[in-house]
């Protein structure tokens, strides 16, 4: 390939191929614009959910509720898992964009059926939440919106792969694969098996919705729409882990303690975590009782293994890193003097942090049989995931963006020190915000429910959780309020260095 | 990681790790009369 299809970055010596470049950014772009649209429903929805303001009425609260899923869970998470399959390849392995076109398809089916999906839901044309449990029927537009949206989706994945043929036949790098890309392939490996797992109902689904099936049944839909829902939160999982790696080598130039180890983790990942999938069906009555505890007890704990081994080797790599740029005094002083001001690097330290005590844990908790009768459907679930995917995964995608910024979109930061403090406001915020949901979960207060004092019902009156709910969802509105500010720092500082940042000298 | 030097050796990781299953043991004896006790149940 002729070599000016290339440019070379002054900070990494690395080739970077222009289709690699333009995907990355249209993906990445993408994804924070719909960051900014759920980001505003969240606020919408959390201020509903505080009975004290009650924002919406009950038709656009669970509107707002299913885009909310669709933009953040879907849309944000995805579009961003593109760019960083491009940056993981093409970038990372100094090596061209295989087949370019195949890339474009995939970009512009995603956003032909990200657009389609959200028309119909804001036409009121599928109040169905983002999981469309049937009965529950939504315009067979919609599904329409989210097939065309995966194959898009598993395009990406395959120019991924074709790409990794190419730099390994054109041998562009040298021995194996760096350990960031390593993770980025156990991510696309698990993405391809989960949307073939989504196409196996979405696409009846589909018939149904368009008269041609006459009856879809709920338990094996539940089944199948988890076999794919639970798995895509293991794609995330792998590509946060891969940013966690990928940031500690930015900022603090940290190598992994040990590859094997470490690669070792991610392998484990590959192979158990679609298995504990039965978690959300675990009050389902059409499962045995021994499956669900095969499910989701012997063999997940192998998947759980895998994320403690993680957990314990991106500080080490870390803390490595910096006692060799002689931080060795005690045990402690390059935990003082690590970059906190570094947003990537702080981002990453709440991701870490909060995915594993926070969301991980409260998973274990709640995908036992025995805690999940009183947890299931109450609002401390969405107390954990936002813990383990918005903490988590989403700190960890807006870490690394503070280092695509100047490396790919080549701008600075427009403003440095909103980028220094937005980790800190999104990260406490959140912080607060999902422990308090959690809390108040364990008073039996439902998820996906708009009002919790059944006001307009028959039976009035009867249902009070009481003074501490309320003073709870006051806590939860507060730190909702600070997460959607640190998000809405996070947006405009992005867009705002997308638009009028410096240039990078090249 | 066996070719570090010593002061290079992630020992405040290994230090916060070894405190965090200490506090599950802990966590694990305070609740012992509430483990011991599902047993007495039904
Ligand atoms: C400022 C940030 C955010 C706020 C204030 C917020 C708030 C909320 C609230 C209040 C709920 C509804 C709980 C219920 O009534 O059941 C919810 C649901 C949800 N959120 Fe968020 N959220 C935020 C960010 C995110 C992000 C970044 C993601 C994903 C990456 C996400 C994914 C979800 C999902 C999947 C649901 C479940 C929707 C459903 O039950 O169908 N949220 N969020
Ligand atoms: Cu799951």
């Amino acid at each position: 390939m002729a070599s000016d299809n290339f440019r070379v970055c002054p900070t990494t010596g690395l080739k970077v191929d222009f289709s690699a470049q333009t995907l990355i950014k249209l993906n990445a772009f993408t994804a924070i614009v719909f960051l900014l649209v759920g980001g505003l429903l969240g606020l919408a929805i959390v201020l509903t959910r505080w009975q004290a303001v009650h924002l919406l009425t009950a038709e656009l609260f669970y509107r707002a509720l299913t885009l909310h899923g669709i933009a953040m869970l879907v849309a944000w998470i995805v579009f961003f898992e593109m760019a960083l399959l491009y940056f993981t390849s093409a970038i990372l392995l100094n090596c061209r964009l295989a087949v370019p076109w195949l890339g474009w398809l995939q970009y512009i089916l995603m956003l032909v059926g990200g657009a389609i999906v959200t028309v119909m839901v804001l036409t009121g044309n599928a109040d169905v939440m983002f999981t469309s449990y049937v009965p529950l029927k939504a315009h067979h537009l919609y599904y329409l919106g989210i097939v065309l949206f995966a194959v898009g989706a598993i395009l990406g994945c395959v120019t991924f792969f074709a790409t990794l043929g190419i730099a390994k036949t054109e041998k562009t790098y040298q021995g194996s694969v760096p350990l960031v890309t390593y993770g980025a392939i156990v991510a696309a490996i698990i993405a391809i098996l989960t949307l073939a797992h989504g196409a196996i109902f979405f696409i009846p689904t589909w018939l149904w919705a368009l008269g041609v099936i006459p009856m879809m049944d709920p338990e094996t839909y539940r089944l199948l729409f988890w076999g794919f829902g639970h798995s895509t939160q293991q794609i995330n999982v792998a590509a946060m882990i891969a940013c966690w790696y990928a940031i500690g080598t930015l900022t603090v130039g940290a190598q992994p303690a040990s590859e094997k180890f470490s690669r070792s983790a991610f392998a484990l990942y590959a192979i158990f975590i679609c298995i504990a999938s039965e978690h959300h069906l675990l009050v389902d009555p059409g499962i045995s009782a021994a499956h669900k505890e095969w499910n989701t007890g012997y063999f997940m704990h192998l998947a759980v293994l895998a994320s403690m081994m993680h957990a314990f080797s991106v500080p080490a790599q870390i803390e490595i890193a910096l006692r060799k740029k002689g931080y060795t005094k005690g045990m402690f002083e390059w935990l003082k003097k690590a970059p906190w001001g570094d947003p990537a690097f702080s981002s990453m330290v709440f991701s870490v942090t909060g995915f594993g005590f926070m969301g991980g844990i409260t998973g274990i908790l709640y995908g036992t049989e025995q805690l999940n009768i009183i947890r299931h459907n109450t609002i401390a679930v969405p107390g954990h995931f936002h813990a383990t995917v918005v903490v988590g995964t989403t700190m960890a995608f807006m870490g690394i963006t503070y280092y695509v910024l100047p490396l790919i979109f080549q701008r600075q930061v427009a403003f440095p020190t909103v980028a220094k403090l937005q980790p800190y406001v999104y990260g406490v915020g959140m912080w607060i915000f999902c422990i308090a949901m959690m809390f108040v979960g364990g008073f039996g207060v439902p998820r996906r429910h708009w009002d919790i004092t059944a006001a307009e019902s028959l039976f009035k009156g009867e249902l009070s959780f009481g003074p501490t709910v309320d003073l709870g969802f006051a806590v939860v509105a507060i730190g909702g309020v600070l997460a959607f500010v640190g998000g809405a720092m996070f947006v405009l500082n992005a867009v705002a260095t997308v638009a009028m940042g410096k240039k990078v000298n090249q | 990681m066996s070719n570090l030097k010593e002061e290079h050796r992630p020992h405040g990781t290994a230090m916060l790790v070894w405190f965090f299953f200490a506090s599950l043991i802990v966590y694990y004896l305070l609740s012992w009369k509430f483990l011991t006790g599902i047993w007495k149940v039904g």
